[in-house]
């Protein structure tokens, strides 16, 4: 297990005080045979935890006990049934009355619990009760035992909300850890699946849990995320977020570099192209890397709907990515800079509607489009009943009052109402997010130079997109450096029995996915070595 | 270091931002010009003449559905502006002047010639459209026959928006002679063809005092002059000898009071031969195409086809009668190239034509025209005579 601690040991400027000083040196101490002695030291750990019991029993021949655990962290029923009761009645053999003996005799024959460990520091003893388990201290013993005896019930498994599908597995990671990677663990029965453990934030003491399939991811990224998470040194992880923001490649740009799932299913492909994922105790977003551009335009449905349905609705997002990120500023470079590039008709209607309008093309535009972001988090954040009222007041107040009153004009409704359509189409939300914040400076631009302005624009953030890079891989990846062979999950969503290869940016060692010429016919049993 | 990169992102940003012309403006800050007219006037000005359309009437938002209930047809969605002046940017200069709105020509679909501005000559004109960026070369030129561009332009053409764009639809529909500005900058650049475009007339409708317009034939222009016009059959002659012939409807008479036909879908290909005596050039037109009878008012019975071959007689007869009639017409009349042969001669017999390119005006009235017209009828509908005739009435054989 890799453990990482570091407070006064690196780093420049100490992070406790005079008082925490004190409770690290209660820590360092190492548990003694004298009870009384141990007693008060953990009670001078735990002071003012009023939640911290420390409980005094009498086992079956007389010698002091303690039972020490925090309330409702352990579960108190399984606790008086698996470890005060055998105590109690339970009478240790005669001959292992030594200090050392009383701790293994007890673990062996008074709780033979497969998951009582033995300790004999503070660190670990405060460490294990802290995170759910009771401890037991005998008189004379310079051990303690620990008791898994976890007491609360993680959230159950539920339809993941932030990507539901209409057809894939209906389960979704929740916010306990371990729940998560058994859940990841029943979709890849193997041992290759590798789970390296990692404890950050130096109060949070979170489990951070890093997840592979060995042999198929590279191991130059893997040291990379290895050197990245032990890099961090931070008070507490309460999201992955925090994790993202602290290891991924370039923080200056609107574009994510780490994808973040609910989704179990998703995971599992992803470990098997050979990424990486992470996982973080308290919360179901877990984190996969290396990550693409295109990544963010593919859904994990994708794979289970026939391919010539995946390959169409991908092309679906990839022309509403170009309206949600371009059709404001088109609009209104196109109607105060070129009006000869409308139609005729067109843009008699345009400027009909634009006549009586107060502001400049420009202006409108921004308004409309802050009020629809507005409105948007308005509506996310409001509880769900209160929420269509917003979408009420949205639709009538903006979208036709607002018209009739001539204070914006119809199109322009319209073309908002189209991009907001265009930027729901992108099924990962992060990218969907960046799209939406290049669409201001688009806008400013067009507003200003016109078509130029957004030329100039999308030219410098192809520019950017192409410098930008996810643990080592190329962010346009495979379209540029250009690799033919892994388009086939790019432009098209190739058939599966087609898609042979793994990428070559993840999974370069081992690229062999399944054996090629598995495309279905009716004779295929009699012509097994049939070439597609 | 520093100054460095802000030296190059200056010099890049710079670059970026020095190469045009800033030209923002809002949609309802500009004027848009649908169609244009020009004219001679007595004094001999230019009278330009500019048809807007009003934004507020034109379209089908709420306002114009909301207000416009009661006015009914009486909203006039597009007004007229007219002024004088020397040449061109003369005339829009002052223009501007009784504008509120910048005048945007980029949507100007259709330019009327007044007659007499026709007769006059067109070249100090035609540079300007030639320079502006702003004018499409697709917009249609017509010449006002008979008439004033202005008094075109302030028509009142009832289906459509505006006699502008009723010209562009007339064009675009039945015209066998569409002639944008780029095809007329082509031909009057050209040594061996002279102008031809559509005439527009504006004509009474039935005993009301309100004008509408019609297409009238064509105009030739000799040189940059108008040299005339023909009427419709003369420029289905016209349409023959040009290879321009497409999708057209000829009324055929049969001879001897036997009745008469119609054909559509009339496609002519033209094929050329030219055979020359000294100064004579001999033209041979060979033409062939097809068509379809949809009315037949005689007695003969169209599943017989020694009866379709009557027909089709008439038709090459009818045919040759309106070619012969536009040939006279170009080489007695206007004495003027209008098919465009000078330019064939040119392609296919470069130097022969630079011998005669500069007498060509005489050469072409005194040159022989033949033609030779096959047409087949493809297709006479479901019915061999017509239907209302008795059986006896028909005629079989």
């Amino acid at each position: 297990m890799n453990r990482i601690r570091r407070g006064r040991k690196k780093g420049g400027a100490p992070l406790l005080d005079a008082r925490e000083l004190r409770l690290e040196d209660d820590l360092a101490q190492n548990l003694t045979e004298d009870l009384v002695k141990n007693h008060a030291l953990i009670q001078d750990i735990f002071r003012n935890c009023s939640d911290f019991v420390c409980h005094e029993i009498v086992s079956a021949d007389g010698r002091k006990m303690l039972t020490l655990y925090i309330e409702g962290l352990i579960n108190t029923e399984q606790l008086t049934q698996q470890v005060i009761g055998p105590l109690q009645q339970t009478p240790l053999p005669k001959h292992d009355t030594t200090a050392d003996g009383t701790i293994t005799s007890l673990q062996e024959s008074v709780l033979p619990n497969s998951s009582v460990k033995t300790v004999t520091d503070l660190t670990t003893l405060t460490q294990s009760v802290l995170s759910g388990h009771a401890a037991v201290l005998a008189e004379g013993a310079a051990q303690g035992l620990v008791v898994s005896l976890q007491g609360w019930k993680p959230r159950s498994i539920e339809d993941p909300q932030g990507e539901s599908y209409i057809r894939g597995p209906r389960e979704g990671f929740t916010e306990d850890i371990r729940t998560n990677a058994i859940l990841i663990r029943r979709k890849l029965q193997t041992n290759r699946l590798k789970v390296e453990s990692f404890t950050i934030g130096e109060l949070s003491n979170t489990k951070v849990e890093l997840l592979y399939v060995e042999g198929i991811a590279s191991e130059t990224i893997l040291a990379e995320v290895r050197r990245r998470l032990s890099r961090i040194q931070i008070d507490g992880i309460f999201e992955s977020g925090y994790i993202e923001e602290l290891i991924e490649d370039s923080p200056y740009t609107p574009f994510p570099q780490i994808q973040n799932t609910e989704r179990p299913d998703v995971t599992a492909a992803n470990l098997l192209e050979g990424k990486v994922a992470i996982l973080v105790d308290g919360t179901p977003f877990v984190l996969l890397l290396p990550y693409t551009f295109w990544s963010g335009l593919q859904s994990g449905e994708d794979y289970y709907e026939r391919f010539m349905i995946s390959t169409l609705i991908r092309w679906v997002r990839y022309l509403f990515l170009f309206i949600a990120l371009l059709f404001p500023s088109l609009y209104v470079a196109v109607t105060t800079f070129h009006q000869e590039m409308i139609p005729t008709n067109l843009l008699l209607s345009i400027s009909e509607a634009r006549e009586a309008s107060p502001f400049p093309a420009l202006v409108e535009a921004l308004i409309m489009e802050v009020t629809f972001e507005a409105l948007r988090e308005a509506g996310v954040r409001l509880p769900k009943q209160v929420g269509s009222a917003i979408s009420i007041v949205g639709a009538l107040v903006i979208g036709q009052a607002a018209v009739q009153a001539g204070i914006v004009s119809a199109p322009m409704v319209i073309i908002v109402s189209l991009t907001a359509i265009a930027s729901f189409t992108i099924p990962r939300f992060n990218f969907a997010v960046s799209i939406r914040i290049l669409r201001f400076p688009l806008i400013l631009l067009a507003g200003t130079l016109g078509l130029y302005g957004i030329t100039i624009g999308l030219i410098c953030m192809l520019i950017h997109l192409n410098s930008l890079r996810s643990f080592g891989v190329p962010y346009l990846y495979p379209v540029a450096p250009f690799s033919m062979r892994d388009l086939k999950d790019v432009l098209v969503r190739a058939p599966i029995w087609k898609m042979t290869l793994r990428p070559h940016s993840t999974a370069p060692e081992n690229e062999t996915r399944m054996p090629s010429g598995q495309m279905p016919s009716p004779d295929r049993g009699t012509k097994p070595d049939r070439k597609e | 270091m520093n100054i460095k990169s802000a030296f190059v992102t200056f010099t890049l940003l710079s670059g970026v931002l020095l190469s045009g012309c800033w030209d923002r403006e809002e949609i309802n800050d500009i004027a848009l010009s649908m169609g244009g007219g020009i004219d001679w006037t007595e004094d001999e000005k230019l009278l330009g003449t500019s048809l807007f359309a009003i934004p507020s009437k034109v379209g089908v938002g709420p306002s114009s559905g909301g207000g416009g209930g009661g006015e009914g047809g009486g909203k006039k969605n597009f007004f007229v502006q007219t002024s004088t002046g020397e040449n061109i940017n003369d005339v829009f200069q002052k223009q501007q002047t009784k504008l509120s709105r910048r005048v945007f020509t980029s949507h100007r679909r259709v330019l009327v010639l007044g007659d007499r501005l026709a007769k006059h000559g067109i070249k100090n004109i035609l540079d300007y459209y030639g320079r502006d960026p702003t004018t499409r070369l697709r917009t249609f030129v017509v010449v006002a026959k008979d008439s004033e561009a202005q008094e075109i332009l302030k028509l009142r053409y009832p289906i459509e928006r505006d006699p502008s764009e009723a010209i562009r639809e007339i064009e675009q529909l039945i015209s066998g002679t569409q002639v944008t500005i780029r095809d007329l900058m082509l031909s009057v650049s050209s040594e061996g063809a002279c102008p031809i475009m559509a005439a527009i007339e504006p004509v009474t409708v039935g005993g009301s005092k309100e004008k509408t317009l019609k297409l009238s034939g064509t105009a030739v222009f000799k040189d940059d002059k108008l040299a005339g016009y023909l009427d419709a059959k003369e420029t289905i002659g016209l349409q023959c000898l040009t290879n321009k012939l497409k999708n057209a409807s000829l009324m055929a008479t049969l001879p001897g009071k036997q009745g008469n036909l119609n054909v559509v879908g009339l496609d002519m290909k033209r094929k050329l031969k030219f055979t020359y005596q000294g100064d004579q050039v001999h033209i041979q037109v060979d033409l062939k195409g097809n068509g379809i009878i949809n009315e037949n008012n005689t007695n003969l019975d169209l599943s017989n086809p020694k009866n379709i071959q009557i027909m089709q007689n008439a038709v090459q007869k009818t045919l040759q009668k309106h070619i012969q009639q536009a040939i006279d017409k170009a080489q007695q009349d206007f004495q003027a190239d209008m098919f465009g042969f000078g330019d064939e001669i040119h392609r296919y017999d470069p130097k022969r034509w630079k011998a005669m390119k500069d007498r060509w005006d005489e050469i072409f009235p005194k040159s022989t025209i033949t033609c030779a017209i096959q047409v087949k009828i493809t297709r006479f509908g479901m019915s061999g005579p017509p239907l209302q005739l008795q059986e006896q009435e028909v005629k079989t054989q």
